[in-house]
């Protein structure tokens, strides 16, 4: 009979302790946690630590965030615009709109014309290159420039930092061919000794690919033997590009075009 | 009796002594708020004081006129087109941030060289509070880069000490390209504005983690540095910022290509 009465009501069966059974057992525990010296002694400690740590958040809040979020704010400029639903003033400024329209047309002429209509654009940061016809991108792709590699002879005396120029270039020359004459820290660096001017060694056919166009200051756009490097800044200052986009730029760009480097 | 009196006493000059440093650092609280919630107010006044615009009212720019949207929108384009010409003449690369469109250009000698959608743009209040006129007539002309603080260095140049000889020769190492690196960087300009440019997180937990250490470790810089005008008894001069999210690439390629001592306009 019970039982069945039971059945009925799940909660009634789960409870164990009554109400006051239950405040008893609790203040039991909390007399013996009080009268227990080391508890009492980690709940302070603990209860120290939150309230220093509480503190130490709240005065950097205050400093760090707080102060700045109220500086953020205040009275904003209030625009009138058509918007707004008064139109009487628009039509007496019609004139001065229409002068400024005229010179953001002056402005914005005088600014495209700085564009030359072929030039290229190496990223030296993604090492990419872009080629540009009319204006408008014609090829793009992976090139490799300065290694930024400071290189400096055992003694200390002399020293190289291998990094591409940046900033606006023209070609100045353009080379079918070209030969490379390996300057002092290309023999430096393999810790050869470095040979007179004029000497044999320093000549090297076919390392710079099939074409080259300087910059100036011994500049140079080129080929390599080394295209599995193209896209890492691997060079000694000069921009490498692999042998189709080398020979697409050469002959895309003449004698005086610009080369934006950055 | 004569313990508990000592005690008493003790307890009661330590009790005071909490209270004077409470006090004091109250004071203090106040006075660094005071001095910060200053600091704007008197930047705006500066810029207005500054740029505002002076001429004769009959010359057209009236003052319903200067408080166009429509007027202060194209004033604003002819500003910006200003400041790029300006920067046309320079040699190295420029940056050009263009909110309207949301669009980062490196520019060099006029020539957009390269460009980057901008993800996110935060502004000080201060391009809110200043006469739009006083503020467009500054930006009309380039930000000059007086100081940067990044999270990487601007040539990553390394080290190398040639060999003695060909037995030390090792030949040439391809670099790690694959390393993580977090991107994110603030220019300071002469004029006392600020421009944060803060790599995209995508939800990424390191990149997050970076980017709130340098933004903590710029608003200690900032704590630091009013606390010191505070200790001087000057006033400490507010920065105005821009805040701009980019892709990381994009944040590193900017920072890499404009100069130490660089330029930069904006259109807002």
């Amino acid at each position: 009979m019970n039982n069945d009465q039971n059945n009925g009501h799940p909660e009634s069966s789960g409870r164990s302790f009554s109400e006051s059974e239950l405040v008893q057992m609790l203040s039991g525990i909390f007399r013996s946690v009080t009268g227990n010296r080391i508890v009492r002694k980690t709940v302070a400690i603990t209860l120290r630590v939150l309230l220093i740590l509480f503190s130490f958040t709240a005065v950097t809040g205050f400093f760090l965030y707080l102060v700045p979020a109220i500086q953020d704010n205040g009275r904003k400029t209030t625009y009138v615009s058509p918007e707004t639903g008064n139109y009487s003033f628009i039509k007496d400024h019609k004139r001065e709109i229409a002068k400024l329209n005229a010179e953001i047309r002056n402005l914005s002429g005088k600014y495209q014309s700085y564009t030359p209509f072929s030039y290229l654009v190496i990223n030296t940061t993604e090492n990419k290159f872009r080629l540009y016809q009319n204006r408008k991108m014609v090829r793009e792709g992976y090139c490799s420039s300065g290694s930024y590699i400071r290189l400096v002879t055992p003694e200390g005396s002399r020293e190289w930092v291998f990094k591409t120029p940046k900033g606006r270039f023209t070609i100045q020359q353009k080379i079918v061919k070209p030969l490379w004459v390996k300057p002092d820290w290309a023999f430096i660096e393999e810790g050869l000794p470095v040979p007179p001017a004029d000497d044999e060694s320093r000549y090297e056919w076919g390392v710079l690919g099939d074409y080259a166009m300087s910059l100036g200051d011994g500049y140079l756009i080129h080929g390599t033997l080394y295209e599995r490097y193209m896209g890492m800044p691997v060079t000694h200052g000069c921009v490498r590009l692999n042998d189709e986009d080398l020979e697409a730029v050469f002959n895309s760009l003449t004698i005086g075009s610009r080369v934006y480097i950055f | 009796m004569d313990a508990d009196l000592k005690t008493g006493q003790r307890t009661d000059s330590f009790s005071r002594k909490r209270l004077i440093v409470a006090i004091f650092f109250s004071l203090f609280a106040a006075g660094y708020l005071i001095v910060s919630v200053l600091a704007p107010v008197s930047k705006t006044e500066s810029v207005n004081a500054e740029y505002m615009y002076k001429g004769p009212e009959k010359n057209g720019l009236n003052d319903t006129l200067l408080k166009d949207s429509s007027f202060i929108a194209l004033y604003r384009q002819k500003a910006f087109l200003q400041a790029r010409i300006t920067m046309a003449a320079t040699d190295s690369a420029v940056l050009s941030i263009d909110m309207t469109d949301s669009i980062a250009r490196i520019e060099i000698k006029g020539v957009t060289v390269h460009s980057s959608g901008i993800k996110n743009i935060r502004l000080s209040s201060v391009f809110t509070k200043c006469d739009p006129y006083a503020i467009t007539s500054l930006l009309s002309k380039p930000f000059v880069i007086s100081k940067s603080f990044a999270s990487i260095p601007k040539e990553p140049v390394v080290h190398k000490v040639a060999p003695r000889d060909t037995s030390e020769y090792k030949p040439y190492e391809i670099p790690d390209t694959s390393r993580k690196v977090y991107v994110n960087i603030i220019l300071e300009t002469e004029n006392g504005f600020r421009l944060y440019m803060y790599q995209e997180t995508n939800g990424s937990m390191p990149a997050r983690l970076h980017r709130f250490t340098f933004d903590l470790t710029d608003r200690l810089r900032n704590a630091a540095y009013i606390i010191k005008c505070m200790g001087t008894l000057s006033k400490p001069e507010y920065k105005p910022y821009i805040k701009v999210t980019l892709p990381a690439k994009e944040v590193m390629a900017i920072y890499r290509a404009i100069p130490a001592k660089g330029q930069f306009a904006v259109r807002i």
